[in-house]
C-alpha cells in the first residue's frame, strides 16, 4: 500500500514494514517517521544555478537541491542563507567513484544481471528498485544485439522464485545460469558462456552492490581480465553506506584491477 | 427563528444562496463605478460582503479574504462599542483602527446595518484603500514610521451618518486631514454607495421571502461551507508541517509556523516568529486570523460559499508581542505587503505540503510566492495638481507553477492593472519598457509565471521632481519559491538608477532594451522615501512564481517554446533545463545527451 507525501516520494508498506521511497526508481529512503532528507543526496550550487537574474542572491544565498541516490531526480530546491549547514549523511561513506558516460562495442560487450529473480517482484525488496531502470535499459541494449546473462542464487533453484523478474522480459535465448557463490563466475558456468563469444567487456547489474556485483565484478577484472562497466544506478544495497562502500571498493583494486573497472549511469552508456 | 436545514428545501435554499452572493457582487461593482482612485476604479483592492446579525460572515463577493474576516470583525466591535441600542436603521459606521479590526489605516470599513421591519437582521460592509490618510509619507505606507500615532488617521468606529443623515462636518474633517481630501471623500462616497445597494436590495428580499426562511437559509449556507471544508481537511492525513518566511532590511525578520492537522481542524502555530518591529511590516492578530482563513479559502474552499463556516475549523496560535501580533504603538502601515504576505506564504506553504499527501488533493498543489517589492509616486503633475499614487504593478507577478501546468505569466496577483497608457495621462511618467522579465521564471517540470519588469522616468513634471516611496517584502527571497525541486523565482527589486543618459536617449529617438545602455549609478532601493529627478530611471522587477518538480522533467517542447516567446534564455535552457536549442530548434541528441550527464552528475556525490 501507498500514500503520496510529495512530488516523487511515498509512503510505502511491505513485508519488512512502512518506508518512505522514490516513487520513480524504489529506492528505499528510511523508515516511515524517520527524515529522509540526510538519506538523500544533496550538494550546494550557486544561485545562479536557477537562471542568470539569481545573481543578486551571489554571497548571501546558496541552492541547495536534494537528489535521490539512485536514480538523481531531485526532490527539493531551497535557496539558503550561505552559512546555513548542509544536511550531514547518517554514515559518512568513502569518497565514491564519478559516473562518466560510456560508449560500448556492441559485438564485445554483455550485460551481466545478477541475483535479479522473481523475488525481485516484491516491491518491499532492495532488488525490486531497480527493475524499471533495469528494464529500459535492457530493451536498448536488446535493440542493439548486446548478449544478456542473468544469474539467481542456486538456493532458489527449484522454487516459485528461480525465474527471472517478469519485468525484465527475459528472452528464450538469454541464459540464465546458478551459480553458489557470490561471485557468479564460481562453477565455470559464466565463463563457460563469454568465453567463446569473444567477449571482452561485461556490463555489471543487478543487485547488491556489495555482494555479487562486488565480488562478480572483482573476478571479471581480477581473474578473467574483462573490461568492467558498472551503472551505479543499475546495482543497488540495502543502504546507502554499503552501495557507496563497495564502488569505492572497486574504483581501488590493486595490480592495474582498477583501471578495468569503469563507472558510469544506465543513460550513459550508448552502444556502437 | 427557524434554523433547520430541513425546513429550506434546496430549489430555494440554491436560488437564496445564489441571490445574497450577486447582492455582494453587486456592492462590489458599485464600489468600482463610484470610486475615485485607481485602487478602487481598476485594481479591486476593495472588499464588499454581507454579515449576520452577530457579525459572522454571511457572503462575500469577490472579495480579498484578509479583508472578508477582519470585516467581520470589525462589525463585532461597533456592536461591542455602540451596543443594540446605539445602532440604529440608515446609521453608517466608519472604522480604520488596526488595533481594532482593520489591517492597517489606509483600509477604511464602511459597516452598515441592516433592519428590516424595526429588527437588526443583518449587515453589510465594505473597506476601499484609499490613497492617502495622512502618515508620514504620501500614499500611507510609510517606511520611516517608528509607531503608528505617525501613520495617519486612526478611527476606533464612528458613526458616519446617523439615522440617514451624513455628519458633514465629520466627514469634512476625516478627508481634510489627507492629502488627497477630494480623492478620499469619493472613496468614501462610494462606500456608502455600496451600502446603500446592499442595504436596498437586503431589504427587498427580506421582503419577498421573510425573515425566517432566509435566516434559515444564511444558517444553512454557513453549516454546508463548515461540513464541507471539515470533511475535506479529514481526508488529509493528520500530520505537522512548517515553514519559515523572511523579510530583510536593516534587520531580518522571520515570521514560522508549525500547522498541525488533527482530525477536521487545522491550527496554525506561530510560536518562535520574531518580536514585533519598529517597521511598519507587523500584523495585528485579527489580521493574521485573516490571512489563515484566506490561505484555506484558496486552497480548501475556493468553491465553497465564502462564509464564516470557512472560520471554524480554524485555529490560529500567535505569541503578543511578535509581528504576528503586535501591541501598540508598533508601526503597521507597510504590513500588507510585507507581514501579511510572508503570513501567507508561510499559510499557504504549509497547506500545500498538507495537500501533497493525499491522492486527491495532491493535484492543487502550487508554487507560493513570497511577496514582492512596491512603489508608491507622488508630487505635482502634469495638470498642476497634487496627486499621490501607486505604480499599480502588483497584479503582475507572476503565478506559482502548478502540479499539472505552469504558472501564469503576469497574472499572480489578485488584482487588476490599469494599462499604461492611463497611468501616463494621469501622472507624469514615462514608461520605458513594461515586459515580462525573461529567465525570471523559476524553472521546474512546470514552471512558475514570469514576473514584469518596468523601467518608468517622470516626463512633463512642474517640479523637475516626484517623491518615491518603496515598500513591499524587502529581500532576495521575496519571489516565488520552487515546491518539490521546482527552482525559485528571481528576486523582485526596485532600483533607482541617477545621472543617467536618458535625456539624451530620449533626444535622439532610440528605444531602450537594455538599461545598462543608459549608464548612471544604481542603488538597490530598501524600506525609504526617495525622489525621482530628471535624469534618473526607476526600474522594478516583480516576483515571478516558482517551479513545480525537476526542471530535467520539463517537456523540451516547452522549453524551446519559452526561448521563441523570450521568457527563457537559450544559456538557461542548456544550463537550467539541458535543453539545447539552436536558432528555434531542438538538437534531441545532445539534449538527452545533456540531460543524461546532469543526471548522473546528481547522482555523483554532492560537493
Amino acid at each position: 500500500m501507498t500514500y503520496p507525501l510529495r512530488e516523487n516520494l511515498e509512503l510505502f508498506t511491505g513485508a519488512e514494514g512502512a518506508s518512505i521511497r522514490c516513487v520513480r526508481c524504489r529506492h528505499i529512503f528510511c523508515r516511515a517517521g524517520e527524515d529522509w532528507k540526510p538519506a538523500s543526496r544533496s550538494r550546494i550550487l550557486p544561485p545562479t544555478a536557477a537562471g542568470p537574474l539569481m545573481k543578486e542572491a551571489h554571497g548571501k544565498y546558496v541552492l541547495r537541491q536534494t537528489t535521490c541516490p539512485s536514480c538523481g531526480v531531485l526532490l527539493d530546491t531551497e535557496l539558503i542563507e550561505e552559512t546555513t549547514p548542509a544536511v550531514e549523511p547518517k554514515e559518512k561513506p568513502s569518497k565514491t567513484p564519478e559516473p562518466g558516460p560510456l560508449e560500448a562495442r556492441s559485438r564485445a560487450t554483455a550485460i551481466l544481471v545478477l541475483d535479479m529473480s522473481a523475488r525481485c517482484e516484491d516491491p518491499a525488496l532492495t532488488c525490486h528498485a531497480l527493475l524499471p531502470g533495469l528494464a529500459a535499459f535492457l530493451e536498448k541494449a536488446r535493440a542493439a544485439s548486446l548478449p544478456i546473462i542473468f544469474s539467481v542464487s542456486a538456493s532458489q533453484r527449484g522454487t516459485p522464485m528461480e525465474n527471472v523478474a517478469r519485468p525484465l522480459r527475459r528472452r528464450e535465448n538469454e541464459p540464465v545460469i546458478y551459480p553458489d557463490g557470490f561471485d557468479k563466475f564460481t562453477g565455470g558456468a559464466l565463463q563457460n558462456i563469454l568465453e567463446p563469444t569473444g567477449i571482452n567487456t561485461v556490463i555489471v547489474t543487478g543487485s547488491a552492490t556489495n555482494v555479487a556485483v562486488l565480488y562478480t565484478a572483482t573476478t571479471a577484472a581480477r581473474i578473467y581480465r574483462y573490461e568492467v562497466i558498472v551503472p551505479v544506478d543499475g546495482v543497488n544495497a540495502r543502504t546507502q553506506y554499503a552501495h557507496d562502500y563497495s564502488l569505492y571498493q572497486l574504483s581501488v583494486l590493486p595490480g592495474g584491477v582498477r583501471k578495468r573497472i569503469r563507472f558510469t549511469t544506465l543513460g550513459a552508456i550508448t552502444f556502437s | 427563528m427557524a434554523s433547520s436545514a430541513q425546513n429550506v428545501d434546496p430549489i430555494t435554499f440554491e436560488i437564496l444562496s445564489h441571490r445574497l452572493y450577486q447582492i455582494a457582487k453587486e456592492m462590489g461593482a458599485t464600489l468600482e463605478r463610484v470610486g475615485g482612485t485607481v485602487n478602487t476604479t481598476q485594481q479591486k483592492d476593495y472588499m464588499a460582503a454581507l454579515y449576520r446579525a452577530d457579525g459572522e460572515i454571511l457572503s462575500a463577493g469577490e472579495s480579498i479574504g484578509m479583508h472578508m474576516a477582519c470585516g467581520g470583525f470589525a462589525v463585532k466591535k461597533i456592536l461591542e462599542r455602540f451596543g443594540p441600542n446605539g445602532v440604529a436603521p440608515d446609521d453608517v459606521f466608519l472604522l480604520n483602527d488596526p488595533y481594532v479590526a482593520a489591517v492597517h489605516q489606509s483600509d477604511l470599513f464602511m459597516i452598515s446595518p441592516i433592519h428590516y421591519e424595526g429588527r437588526l437582521v443583518a449587515w453589510s460592509a465594505t473597506f476601499v484603500h484609499v490613497m492617502d490618510i495622512g502618515a508620514l509619507s504620501p500614499g500611507g505606507n510609510s517606511p520611516g514610521a517608528t509607531e503608528i500615532y505617525h501613520e495617519g488617521i486612526r478611527i476606533p468606529g464612528i458613526k458616519l451618518i446617523d439615522r440617514g443623515a451624513l455628519r458633514q462636518d465629520l466627514f469634512d474633517t476625516i478627508i481634510g486631514m489627507t492629502r488627497q481630501p477630494t480623492m478620499v471623500g469619493l472613496d468614501l462616497k462610494c462606500e456608502i454607495a455600496a451600502n446603500n445597494v446592499a442595504k436596498t436590495r437586503m431589504r427587498k428580499m427580506f421582503a419577498q421571502y421573510g425573515a425566517e426562511l432566509i435566516d434559515a437559509v444564511t444558517l444553512d449556507m454557513i453549516r454546508h461551507s463548515e461540513a464541507v471544508l471539515r470533511k475535506r481537511i479529514a481526508e488529509i492525513p493528520d500530520g505537522v508541517w512548517n515553514e519559515t518566511g523572511v523579510i530583510e532590511a536593516e534587520e531580518i525578520w522571520k515570521v514560522k509556523l508549525v500547522l498541525t492537522k488533527i482530525g477536521d481542524r487545522l491550527v496554525f502555530d506561530f510560536t518562535g516568529t520574531d518580536p514585533q518591529a519598529s517597521r511598519g511590516i507587523n500584523l495585528p492578530f485579527h489580521a493574521t486570523f485573516g490571512v489563515c482563513f484566506s490561505a484555506v479559502l484558496q486552497t480548501l474552499a475556493y468553491d465553497l460559499p465564502k462564509n464564516h463556516g470557512i472560520f471554524r475549523p480554524i485555529e490560529v496560535i500567535a505569541p503578543k508581542g511578535t509581528i504576528v501580533n503586535p501591541l501598540p504603538p508598533a508601526p503597521v502601515s507597510m504590513n500588507t505587503t510585507s507581514g501579511a504576505k510572508i503570513v501567507l506564504y508561510a499559510a499557504s506553504s504549509t497547506l500545500m505540503q498538507a495537500l501533497a499527501t493525499h491522492e486527491r488533493w495532491k493535484s492543487e498543489v502550487m508554487a507560493m510566492t513570497v511577496g514582492r517589492r512596491n512603489v508608491r509616486h507622488a508630487g505635482i503633475n502634469q495638470y498642476g495638481t497634487y496627486y499621490v499614487s501607486n505604480l499599480s504593478q502588483t497584479p503582475v507577478d507572476g503565478g506559482g507553477a502548478r502540479s499539472f501546468q505552469d504558472g501564469v505569466d503576469s497574472g499572480g496577483g489578485v488584482k487588476s492593472c490599469p494599462n499604461v497608457e492611463w497611468i501616463e495621462r494621469n501622472f507624469p511618467v514615462l514608461y520605458l519598457f513594461r515586459r515580462h522579465a525573461r529567465d525570471s521564471a523559476g524553472a521546474g517540470k512546470y514552471r512558475g509565471g514570469a514576473g514584469v519588469e518596468t523601467a518608468f522616468a517622470i516626463n512633463d513634471a512642474p517640479e523637475r521632481k516626484i517623491k518615491g516611496v518603496a515598500y513591499g517584502v524587502v529581500g532576495l527571497k521575496n519571489s516565488g519559491q520552487g515546491v518539490f525541486g521546482g527552482f525559485p523565482g528571481a528576486p523582485s527589486v526596485v532600483e533607482l538608477s541617477k545621472s543617467t543618459k536618458l535625456r539624451e536617449l530620449i533626444t535622439h529617438g532610440g528605444a531602450l532594451d537594455n538599461l545598462q545602455e543608459l549608464g548612471g549609478q544604481t542603488t538597490s532601493l530598501p524600506y525609504c522615501d526617495f525622489e525621482i529627478t530628471e535624469e534618473d530611471v526607476l526600474y522594478t522587477r516583480q516576483s515571478s512564481g516558482g517551479g513545480y518538480g525537476d526542471p530535467l522533467e520539463r517537456d523540451s517542447g516547452m522549453v524551446r517554446k519559452d526561448v521563441i516567446l523570450g521568457l527563457v534564455s537559450v544559456g538557461a535552457a542548456r544550463e537550467v533545463y539541458g535543453v539545447v536549442v539552436n536558432g528555434d530548434q531542438i538538437d534531441a541528441e545532445a539534449t538527452e545527451r545533456l540531460r543524461n550527464a546532469m543526471r548522473a552528475e546528481r547522482v555523483r556525490r554532492g560537493a
